[in-house]
């Protein structure tokens, strides 16, 4: 049952220590080790010779030793040239006689690999502190109200959040059916990406509903800044490195998310890979990480022979607001990638102090809401579950996972099977990302009112229409509310057929739903992307912001009801 | 020796399922049943009776191994590989009958070439990609299966039955699929390759159809070898046209389901929709011809659907507008073949070099 969270609920498992993100932490040596073993054996199941192992880490140190005169970071370890120097000595000194010499126990080249293995899991490796968890707890609840909710009346009470703040984010989903399952199973969030806040979102929406932490990839330079370091390192965020793209990093990496989600961690991740550009919602996804999902379930099932396997289901997670603090970096990006020489940039929009002023003023007391929502949980290959955490597939029929993984009745493993069953679970995910998109004020403002100026010039391809000066797009009041509410009628019949989500604010009288999405469009943004001017007529501030926003309810062919 | 007798037994503990005992149907079946041991499923009593009949009598050739059964439970309880094998029109029916005792553990690879389509071709003038579906999304929709493939390739059911060397391509998303059917139909001779495009590989199979139709017209006609040269290699890119408009790349029309299936339908009286056409050169009126076939020609259907499908795509076609024309508008057999033959043709395989050039 789709439902509304009315306030914090209680942790599922109270005590922190009890959770498995803390087990792995407290069994940090042989977690690794773990890891390390499985990708030793993937590495080796694909060379066979002493001298194949040596090409791949010949190539490992080659990419390294560019990393290191090209991209070093700040960040990067003293040690870090030594290290691979070392690595390269220890590499010249094998000399192979016989070409194919077969790896053994004793092959040096095992050693090297297994010392370079050494160094990049303790380097990803995250850690888990209770303490730390609980302050931070209190501190992003902090943050987050202000942010979202340092309305005027409550300012004085600023401490006094947590009443506002269940009000400001919403929170909807089948909730006590992911609190019910979420005891047995391991829980896999996705959410969709727009905002740099996302992470601090999740987190803070993680707990609302009372999951265990969850462990995600960070960014190795967000642990450069000392304070963000101590808290990532200790709330179950593992390293991801984007310059190290050896295959041996890749594997560990992987074999780090698998080996977690077996251990009953579970886990967060942005499966559109970085934060959406054009504001619209993502429509393929990165497959290497949603992979780990299906290849930890198999092990599972591998694991539980004839018993019921333990289940891993993926929990997408749709974030909605109606700004996005970085919308003009993003949009300018996305224009640059898609339009190359057709798109030519302008002026700094945040040249003088004044507007940088007025952006954080606005930052600060604005008010505004954000709805989040759960979609169903699914299991890895994309199947629902119903509440006793059955899959149930699209005829409506329970299936036993277990079958999926069965050939000629007996249960085996297949990479490439597990590929196209990824697929599978990414086309699902990416369904319930548009079925589960609550549409905003904002949303249904920006898209009925681009959707009309582009109209009005045809012709023009897209980065010329953008360039156009704003009172050449003025558009008539009394046409923009007629099409707003034909798009609202159409999208109440989206709603009924479970297309898509309608925020509270749709239902309003057409004139104040209107006014409602102006004042929210963007609200952190120094221009109005929105407004009325001195003929009473609709003028954009801003058209890249507003195609920024219109882009959100792309994908519903709502285009034709304008 | 005896320890290779023992092997092979124990290989003949998999059972292998076939739905749908028509000529391919039973050829499929014969080759499988050389190496494992087969479900037969017929849906009716008195056909399944029928065939048992035969095959203890050995009036019509079944190989031993073979047991005919009509229970969709038992078929789908003991075999968890089937090879649905049945009339496309059909098809949808008997998957849901199926579809109660089938789970993501079973395989299903269908040699059916024919689509599905959710309206009545009769009444309808033009025909997206949304109203029609290939078998294995038929399979997909209306079942748990995952594991979908589908056979294709020029194997004329008499030749394979007659024991005669033949190939086929089984496609499928899944590799393990592709093995599977690699491993139990191959032998020396059959041949039996892979490949990963299923939709194309459907759709080639279905869209040589009626230009099998065509050939056996211009045959039944002695236009001789050079004009039905000119028919099937104009056939060839007009398929590719239809394939690209739904979505599909020319690839795999130059394989076994493509180039190699219409070499075979297009030469050879054992095809059922190259008789049809033969027959259509006799003078035979379309309605006497379909009623006297005991087996569905899916050409016939297939130039309803095709031509409905060029119209909404507008693709020219000349093909399938002729033979739709002398099938359903009474045109003379001789004025459409003499138009085909007079067509004006501008470059030679021109899909291969220019690909904006979607139009002939």
């Amino acid at each position: 049952m789709h439902q509304i969270l009315k306030k914090t609920l209680e942790p599922i498992i109270p005590n922190p220590k009890d959770w498995p993100i803390y087990k792995i932490s407290q069994h940090k040596d042989a977690f690794l080790n773990e890891i390390k073993d499985i990708t030793r054996n993937k590495i080796l199941s694909k060379v066979r010779t002493e001298k194949e192992l040596n090409d791949v880490l010949g190539k490992v140190l080659y990419a390294e030793r560019i990393r290191l005169t090209q991209k070093a970071w700040k960040a990067d370890p003293a040690d870090e040239r030594e290290f691979w120097s070392n690595i390269k000595n220890e590499l010249l000194r094998i000399h192979i006689e016989d070409e194919n010499q077969l790896i053994t126990d004793n092959s040096s080249s095992l050693s090297i690999l297994n010392k370079i293995m050494d160094r990049y899991a303790n380097e990803i490796v995250g850690n888990f502190k209770p303490g730390v968890y609980e302050f931070a707890r209190t501190t992003v609840s902090v943050l987050v109200s202000k942010i979202l909710n340092a309305t005027p009346s409550n300012r004085f009470k600023f401490w006094r959040t947590q009443k506002t703040l269940d009000e400001k984010v919403i929170i909807t989903g089948e909730l006590d059916k992911i609190r019910k399952l979420a005891k047995e199973a391991t829980i896999v969030v996705v959410p969709t990406h727009f905002s740099n806040l996302d992470s601090i979102i999740m987190g803070y929406i993680i707990d609302r509903i009372g999951l265990p932490a969850v462990t995600y990839g960070a960014g190795l330079n967000l642990f450069s800044i000392g304070l963000l370091n101590y808290f990532m390192s200790n709330l179950g965020a593992f390293k991801v490195d984007r310059r190290k793209k050896n295959s041996v990093y890749l594997e560990l990496l992987k074999n780090y998310s698998t080996i977690a989600l077996q251990n009953g961690v579970n886990g967060l991740f942005f499966p559109g890979g970085t934060r959406s550009r054009s504001g619209q919602l993502e429509s393929h996804l990165k497959l290497g990480l949603l992979g780990t999902t299906v290849e930890a379930q198999r092990n599972l099932i591998a694991k539980a022979k004839d018993e019921k396997a333990k289940r891993i289901f993926i929990l997408p997670c749709i974030i909605n607001y109606h700004f996005v603090l970085e919308a003009n970096g993003l949009i300018e990006e996305h224009l640059k990638s898609t339009g190359k020489d057709k798109y030519i940039k302008e002026n700094d929009e945040y040249s003088t102090s004044y507007k940088m002023l007025k952006f954080i003023i606005k930052f600060l007391f604005a008010k505004s809401d954000m709805i989040m929502s759960y979609g169903p949980l699914l299991d890895v290959i994309g199947n629902t579950v119903d509440d006793e955490g059955n899959s149930i597939d699209h005829m409506g029929r329970k299936v036993d996972i277990k079958d999926y993984f069965k050939i000629d009745g007996d249960f085996n493993i297949n990479i490439q099977r597990e590929n196209e069953y990824t697929r599978m679970l990414e086309r699902s995910i990416v369904d319930k990302f548009y079925t589960h998109n609550t549409i905003l004020s904002s949303n249904l403002v920006a898209f009925t009112a681009f959707t009309l100026m582009r109209n009005m010039f045809p012709h023009l391809d897209l980065y010329a229409f953008l360039r156009l000066p704003n009172e050449d797009t003025e558009i008539n009041y009394s046409i923009f509310e007629k099409s707003v509410d034909n798009i609202r009628t159409h999208l109440y019949e989206l709603e009924k057929n479970n297309k898509i989500l309608l925020s509270e604010e749709i239902r309003l009288p057409i004139k104040e739903l209107i006014e409602h999405g102006f004042k929210n469009l963007g609200m952190y943004h120094t221009e109005q992307v929105l407004q009325i001017n001195e003929n009473g007529n609709v003028v954009s501030g801003h058209k890249k912001l507003l195609f920024f926003y219109h882009n959100r309810a792309i994908g519903y062919q709502l285009e034709k009801y304008v | 020796m005896a320890i290779n007798l023992k092997n092979m037994y124990n290989h003949n503990q998999i059972t292998l399922g076939v739905i749908g005992a028509g000529s391919f149907g039973m050829a499929i079946a014969n080759l499988l049943a050389e190496k494992n041991k087969v479900l037969l499923y017929t849906r009716k009593l008195e056909k399944a009776n029928e065939l048992i009949l035969q095959q203890t009598t050995n009036t019509k050739f079944i190989h031993p191994n073979i047991t005919i059964i009509s229970s969709i439970e038992q078929i789908c309880k003991e075999c968890t590989v089937l090879f649905p094998i049945i009339p496309s029109t059909k098809f949808r029916e008997m998957i849901k009958d199926f579809s109660p005792f089938l789970n993501p553990g079973h395989i299903l690879i269908h040699g059916t070439k024919g689509f599905d389509l959710d309206v009545d071709i009769n009444n309808y003038y033009t025909i997206s990609r949304s109203n029609i579906k290939t078998m294995s999304e038929v399979i997909r929709e209306d079942s748990s299966v995952v594991r979908v493939g589908c056979l294709a390739g020029p194997n004329l059911a008499s030749e394979i039955s007659a024991g005669k060397p033949a190939a086929t391509v089984i496609a499928s998303k899944f590799d393990e699929v592709i093995d599977l059917g690699q491993k139990y139909l191959r032998s020396t001779k059959f041949q039996v390759y892979g490949s990963n495009d299923i939709f194309g590989i459907e759709l080639a199979g279905v869209l040589k159809n009626y230009i099998a139709i065509a050939a056996g017209a211009i045959t039944g006609m002695n236009l001789g070898e050079n004009a039905k040269a000119l028919l099937i290699t104009r056939g060839m890119a007009e398929m590719i046209y239809v394939g690209r408009a739904l979505g599909a790349t020319p690839e795999a029309f130059m394989g076994m389901a493509g180039i190699g299936d219409l070499i075979a339908t297009c030469s050879s009286p054992n095809s059922r929709n190259f008789s049809v056409g033969l027959r259509l050169s006799n003078g035979e009126s379309v309605k006497d011809i379909l009623n006297s076939m005991t087996e569905v020609a899916e050409g016939v259907r297939t130039i309803q659907i095709v031509k409905a499908l060029s119209m909404h795509y507008q693709i020219t076609a000349p093909i399938v507008h002729v033979m739709y024309r002398v099938m359903f508008e009474n045109l003379s057999l001789e004025k459409g073949i003499k138009f085909l033959m007079r067509y004006p043709a501008y470059t030679d395989a021109e899909y291969l070099i220019n690909k904006s050039t979607m139009d002939i």
